[in-house]
């Protein structure tokens, strides 16, 4: 017998998981961001590098991070995460944009950003597992992806010499947004575990094992795309 | 201990063995059909390590099996450097066999970390900080790759592999004479444990070396860069 109650949490999830998708890899946060920041960046004094703030961001992501560990005490800490989080976005968007205005783009500024980047997403995938909310077997496995996918995307980069693929870190920072407010709804409406066939699974688990798998299978799509453009490249050498 | 240590120094980081292997590998990669492409022997050596990689799981079992192991990491060493030779006799070099190599080269020995967890030798946390540092270096490497233009990462290729056969002939040893386990003062210790702790410990530390010597030279680029 199915209950209501039941039908209405199943038809809720496949509304987020929509939702998910929509403003995860639909929406070009990039370009949004784009139209809105350039008046900003304007009125940052000179004396304020893009290396700057690309550190302050990383400092931003600590406290983010920080709260996501203290969520495990209390809930709304949850909510504070995502204030934080979004400020960190806008620093994070902020250090190209500005480096691009004035001219600046620097390797030094590349390698930092790349670099702070994967030190940030390690961060806060490090604080879902102190602060308790997700298996450490699934946290870890993410991020082992993220680090081969990145590792990747890098051998790319080196051998095919090409230009930087474009960052997708706004849509993880909206992914991640949207797991911090699904973290709290969940423990805001008590749904922390369910129950299928007499085993207990945690919705925060359910609900975050699609990132490994997209990790995964994205990381086999590059591989299988940068795989037929050596195999191009290499011919184009013999054959000229 | 301490002399045991000095050994996986000399012979983990200071011996050449690309080049002792070049003596007797460049007349063997002479006799190798013309059929046989360096992307096949790749391949072969990957096979190589997903055999070992399951005789260490096994050992959990039977500890004779650490010793089928190093005999499959030794055959994956011959298979792995052949790969190169041949490509280089042959005039064969390719983006896409270097693509294959070094990808395939950082699967195996996740795989044989993976095995190492999965056979219980040595404590999980560590294997998961040792993937995770290994993979940050790696991805360090190669931003250095892409960024600087440099190629001398890639001389850098299968260091793992001396480690990984100390210690699966430690694993060994230490069933054998019994010594799996240590006390100190009370506190259970595992050989296994202690051995692979030095791991980690070096890759974060070969990791920063390698960011400022990186950002060193980025600075260095950047300055020639601009208009004086």
């Amino acid at each position: 017998m199915i209950s209501p109650i039941s039908i209405i949490i199943l038809l809720g999830l496949i509304i987020i998981l929509f939702l998910f998708y929509i403003l995860a890899f639909r929406m070009k946060w990039r370009e949004i961001w784009a139209s809105l920041l350039p008046p900003l960046v304007q009125k940052i004094p000179p004396y304020i590098t893009p290396n700057q703030l690309s550190i302050t961001g990383f400092f931003i992501l600590i406290i983010a991070a920080l709260f996501i560990y203290l969520a495990k005490f209390n809930y709304f800490f949850f909510l504070w995460a995502a204030v934080v989080g979004w400020i960190y976005a806008l620093f994070d968007s902020l250090d190209g944009i500005l480096a691009r205005i004035r001219n600046q783009t620097s390797n030094t500024g590349i390698f930092l950003d790349q670099t702070l980047g994967e030190v940030n997403e390690l961060v806060i995938l490090f604080s879902l597992i102190l602060g308790g909310h997700i298996r450490a077997e699934l946290v870890v496995a993410t991020m082992i992806g993220g680090l081969f996918y990145s590792f990747i995307s890098n051998q790319s980069q080196a051998l095919t010499g090409s230009r930087l693929p474009e960052s997708d870190r706004p849509r993880w920072l909206m992914l991640g947004f949207l797991l911090l407010l699904v973290a709290f709804f969940v423990k805001f409406s008590g749904l922390e575990t369910f129950n299928i066939s007499g085993m207990k699974i945690r919705s925060l688990d359910a609900f975050f094992i699609i990132v490994p798998i997209y990790y995964l299978a994205i990381t086999l799509y590059r591989t299988y795309f940068l795989w037929g453009e050596l195999k191009k490249l290499d011919q184009g050498k013999r054959r000229p | 201990m301490l002399a045991a240590l000095v050994l996986f120094y000399i012979f983990a980081f200071r011996v050449k063995w690309r080049e002792i292997f070049a003596l007797f590998l460049i007349p063997l990669a002479k006799k190798i059909p013309s059929y046989i492409l360096p992307n096949h022997v790749t391949i072969l050596s990957f096979l190589f390590i997903l055999i070992a990689g399951t005789f260490i799981f096994f050992a959990k079992y039977e500890y004779f099996f650490f010793l089928w192991a190093v005999a499959f990491l030794l055959l994956f060493a011959l298979a792995d450097t052949l790969d190169g030779f041949l490509a280089r006799i042959r005039n064969q070099l390719t983006k896409s066999g270097s693509f294959l190599d070094y990808t395939l080269d950082k699967l195996s020995y996740l795989f044989l970390l993976f095995a190492a967890m999965l056979g219980g030798h040595i404590r999980t946390e560590l294997i998961a900080i040792t993937m995770l540092l290994s993979l940050f270096y790696n991805l360090i490497d190669m931003e250095s790759l892409a960024l600087s233009g440099s190629k001398s990462s890639l001389t850098e290729h299968s260091r793992w592999l001396v480690p990984a056969i100390i210690l699966c002939l430690i694993g060994f040893f230490s069933k054998f004479f019994e010594l799996e386990i240590l006390f100190t003062s009370g506190i259970k210790f595992q050989i296994l444990d202690i051995i692979f702790s030095i791991l980690p410990i070096y890759l974060f530390a070969v990791a920063l070396y390698k960011i400022t010597t990186l950002w060193k030279n980025l600075s260095e680029l950047d300055q020639q860069g601009k208009p004086s």
